[in-house]
């Protein structure tokens, strides 16, 4: 159940692919969700980078704010952060993307489907929200590396496929939203 | 598995979900979904599910012919959620659970049955739930389930579902861990010949 987020977060063995670790990636989100107005009609609504930036402020602008989707932001998997477009200083996590309980807390890091080459690795990630501290939805994701004669990543494309919800906040409903993300970024090697 | 059988007891202490109405309609439907795993020459490769193969299976297992069963999705089949099942088309008895889909938990175990989106009539529901398997205590996915349901006091029971699931599967014989994405779809009340 993934369901004992903080106390554990040490346990999990690390991530397997040390070539992209920690990099902050722009991401591009897109997608829809569904709330029940005051009325009681169910009413669909778009889902894009703003309005993930947005839980972090909401009502607040997003001028100055960045999504990144975070490679093996933790020992447990990757986030989507809003940061600072300047500085690249994190703002707030709006999602947690961790790999799943088998038998302990995020015990699931062998739960992946990589190619031999290592060009490609997909997982599903539980996520978790700036909202409650159990999982509240999965993302199936899909990586790709490339690599230049000397081995090192010189190209990241990420695209998954998400749901999740929202607890009631703000003075609206709930909220059950799915849709998709996407990473395409080029790493220039030192030489270039 | 154990985990949520453990659980039974608290669950029966939840809050009833917002479609009691339609408490226990089970209908028929078609399941199908493509799994990724790593093949022995290292690639990724996909294979199919689907209800086919799921009643072959469970014939297999219960030792009759799969013309015999039905696949059927249990709304509320638990008081912690919906269950996906095989069934005897003869009396309706339970052949295999195939997935239990569990509304999240928040708090204690499974007490989001309120995390739904539903219109004002209950006609409509667009509902989030944690998928368990066999093969593990723990989850192993999340399915994304929008329902139609009949007015409540309708004369025709008319009902339409569709399903979008996302799950893993661990190893089993000589297959790897499987990355799979399904669908459900299904609209015809199942009704035991007998």
């Amino acid at each position: 159940m993934t369901r004992f987020l903080a106390p554990a977060l040490g346990l999990a063995v690390l991530a397997s692919i040390p070539a992209a670790a920690q990099q902050q990636l722009p991401v591009k989100v897109r997608g829809s969700g569904t709330t029940t107005d005051a009325s009681g009609d169910v009413v669909r609504f778009g889902l894009n980078n703003d309005t993930i930036i947005d839980l972090c402020a909401p009502g607040g602008s997003t001028n100055g704010f960045e999504l990144v989707y975070e490679l093996d932001s933790d020992a447990n998997g990757d986030a989507l952060k809003v940061v600072d477009a300047e500085s690249g200083a994190t703002v707030c996590v709006p999602f947690l993307l961790y790999v799943p309980t088998i038998n302990a807390v995020f015990d699931g890091h062998h739960v992946v489907v990589n190619s031999a080459d290592g060009k490609q690795s997909k997982r599903l990630y539980y996520l978790f929200s700036n909202q409650v501290g159990t999982s509240v939805g999965t993302a199936l994701v899909d990586k790709r590396f490339s690599f230049d004669r000397n081995g090192n990543t010189n190209r990241v494309s990420i695209t998954a496929e998400f749901r999740f919800f929202r607890l009631p906040e703000n003075g609206e409903g709930v909220k059950v939203c799915s849709g998709r993300l996407s990473v395409d970024h080029r790493i220039k090697s030192p030489a270039q | 598995m154990r985990t949520a059988s453990l659980l039974f007891l608290a669950s029966l202490l939840l809050t009833a979900s917002t479609i009691g109405v339609h408490a226990q309609a089970r209908l028929k439907i078609a399941f199908s979904a493509v799994c990724e795993f790593t093949n022995s020459s290292g690639k990724i490769s996909r294979r199919t599910i689907n209800t086919r193969s799921i009643l072959n299976d469970a014939a297999g297992r219960a030792g009759v012919s799969a013309k015999t069963l039905s696949l059927v999705y249990h709304i509320q089949g638990d008081p912690r959620g919906d269950l996906i099942q095989v069934v005897n088309n003869s009396d309706g008895s339970v052949v295999e659970t195939v997935f239990m889909l569990f509304y999240p938990t928040l708090n204690g175990q499974f007490d989001g049955g309120f995390v739904a989106v539903t219109n004002a009539a209950n006609t409509y529901v667009e509902r989030p739930l944690f998928v368990f398997g066999h093969q593990s205590s723990h989850s192993v996915g999340t399915a994304l389930i929008r329902a139609t349901l009949p007015p409540e006091g309708a004369r025709k029971a008319r009902y339409r579902i569709r399903g979008d699931l996302q799950y893993f599967m661990l190893p089993q014989g000589s297959t790897g861990v499987a990355l799979c994405r399904g669908k459900i779809t299904g609209a015809k009340v199942f009704v035991p010949s007998d």
